[in-house]
């Protein structure tokens, strides 16, 4: 007898002896001897319990172990005589089926409806949205352009700066 | 199908009859009355730690007299021997009194005091 089987044994007798003596001490008017039977009763049933869990999970994972890697042909055979018939999904494509063929008519309808939404939005979108951005891009560009007086003002008085000008301008200061 | 239903009415008849039986032998019903009589009974008690014997036979009669209700100690308790005192209840008590006050005196109710009663109770004209 291994060990787990003499847990299972004794745990059985003490939930047997405990319910019994939990009626025994009620019968006798004994309460707190039966409230303590009580609770060696459900502790020895929570214990049973859980090794009855516990051992069906163990047969499962032994019986996942030992399960073989290679199918039996006589299994594959049945499955795959069973298998559901391959769905043709675009069977409503074909001239030969008998339902109308209305979903191209709609499709290119519904096309040309959205197409023509489209041209309207890009429409409207072109007469409000460009001169707003324009302006805004003026406004932005602005900071960037040069002042009105370019850069070199007053450079034509001084002789070091006057170079920046160009020959001509030193030509004209010397002439 | 036949056998199999005549197996669970069997069992539910079984379960029903231990059920019944269960109910009948636990069920508190009321005593007779013994009007004139007294019962008296020895209770043997065993303390730890130096609980003093008198003080917790005492305690135990103090704790368990609810469950003979109204009745009273026609006498003080009387000490008849090493830890045992013998208890003398007015008026007497019937079966199912008996078996609250035994089940009360014999239960752990004190910690470190334990009681049995090793006389009794036994009816006699007061």
């Amino acid at each position: 007898m291994n060990a787990r089987r003499m847990a299972t044994v004794l745990a059985a007798a003490t939930l047997a002896g405990s319910g019994t003596y939990l009626f025994v001490y009620l019968y006798r008017w004994e309460w707190n001897r039966a409230i303590i039977a009580g609770v060696f009763f459900l502790a020895a049933q929570m214990a049973l319990s859980t090794a009855a869990v516990l051992g069906r999970l163990r047969a499962v994972e032994t019986a996942q172990r030992q399960r073989p890697d290679a199918p039996s042909p006589r299994v594959l055979g049945h499955i795959r005589e069973a298998a559901a018939p391959p769905r043709d999904h675009f069977a409503w494509l074909r001239p030969q089926s008998e339902r109308l063929g209305v979903f191209v008519p709609i499709l290119m309808g519904a096309g040309f409806v959205l197409s023509g939404l489209a041209w309207l939005v890009e429409r409207i979108a072109r007469s409000t949205a460009a001169p707003r951005l324009e302006h805004g891009l003026a406004v932005d560009l602005g900071a960037l352009a040069l002042p009105p007086d370019h850069l070199l003002a007053g450079a034509a008085d001084d002789d070091d700066l006057a170079l920046l000008l160009g020959p001509d301008a030193r030509a004209r200061r010397w002439r | 199908m036949a056998v199999r239903f005549l197996r669970v009415v069997l069992a539910a008849g079984l379960l029903g009859a231990g059920l019944y039986g269960l109910a009948e032998v636990t069920q508190n019903r009321p005593d007779p009355s013994y009007a004139g009589q007294v019962s008296e009974l020895t209770l043997r008690v065993r303390t730890k730690e130096g609980y003093a014997h008198d003080v917790a036979a005492q305690g135990l009669w103090a704790q368990c007299r609810h469950t003979v209700r109204s009745r009273t100690l026609a006498s003080p308790i009387t000490q008849v021997g090493a830890g045992r005192f013998q208890l003398v209840v007015q008026p007497a008590i019937g079966t199912h009194g008996t078996r609250r006050l035994l089940g009360c005196l014999e239960d752990a109710t004190t910690p470190g005091v334990s009681g049995q009663v090793v006389d009794g109770p036994r009816r006699r004209p007061a």
